[in-house]
């Protein structure tokens, strides 16, 4: 009896780590990429001005337009994911994002990364894997369905 | 001014994200990713009181980062907003009763002073 629960509850634990392994992938990949994706399309675009039609055509870009469509897949995810994760472990292991956008600057912009950014990198990595040694859920009075 | 808008920043982005997890965790665990589940879950979340104040917390964050943005270089922004893990993860310890133990702590200053090294 006592072996049955303590399967499933080990099961349960399994199901929920790796779910938001997935969950915070999706999470860091879209919002790398959003970000990426809206800030080049602002930077082809310029100053539209303050009006707020101007605003609106902003969002017909296409760059713009996959920016958008990315942050709110990121919205949707992350709050997915703040659904039973913790929030002292989605807030750190997330920051592996200033990792993945300093190396794609490297690997596809060909810009160069200083000695001190690399001691960045290497901090941020292992803050990443220190917490997300730990269990993505502390909480016990979760709210049940 | 600058610093007003730091702290304007640092403030939003913690409610907004506390409150997010407040939300979330009050709505339950997200299990059903069909169109339908989805549908019901987002009307449920636009009414969740903790859901609007998070999304009300993230709109004022995204201004004051563009705003901070217009008045001081990236490598000075990006930084400045690593100081949420701070008070982030003390509210996550008090308010959220997240079981915060030394691994995250570690984790969260590691990360903050990662952040400031890779954003000159």
């Amino acid at each position: 009896m006592l072996a049955t629960s303590d399967t499933a509850r080990t099961g349960n634990a399994e199901r929920l780590r790796a779910k938001t392994r997935l969950f915070t992938a999706i999470v860091v990949v879209s919002s790398v990429t959003g970000n990426s994706a809206l800030s080049h399309g602002m930077k082809q675009l310029g100053d539209p001005g303050n009006s707020p039609l101007a605003m609106i055509g902003v969002l017909f870009h296409p760059w713009v337009a996959l920016g958008v469509a990315l942050l709110i897949l990121w919205t949707l995810t992350h709050m997915a994911l703040l659904s039973w994760a913790d929030l002292s472990y989605v807030l750190p292991v997330t920051a592996i994002g200033y990792v993945l956008t300093a190396l794609s600057g490297k690997y596809l912009l060909n810009e160069t990364i200083s000695q001190g950014q690399w001691l960045g990198i290497l901090l941020i990595t292992s803050g990443v894997i220190l917490v997300g040694l730990t269990a993505p859920v502390t909480t016990t009075e979760r709210a049940s369905e | 001014m600058r610093w007003v808008l730091v702290f304007i920043l640092v403030a939003s982005t913690t409610l907004g994200d506390v409150a997010r997890a407040r939300g979330m965790k009050h709505h339950g665990e997200v299990r059903e990713f069909h169109p339908g589940a989805i549908s019901t879950a987002l009307w449920s979340l636009a009414r969740n009181k903790w859901v609007i104040l998070s999304t009300f917390g993230m709109a004022i964050s995204f201004f004051a980062f563009v705003r901070l943005l217009s008045i001081a270089p990236m490598s000075f922004a990006v930084p400045v907003s690593a100081a949420t893990f701070i008070p982030e993860t003390i509210l996550a310890r008090v308010y959220l009763r997240e079981r915060v133990d030394w691994r995250r702590w570690a984790g969260a200053g590691l990360i903050a002073a990662g952040v400031v090294l890779i954003s000159r």
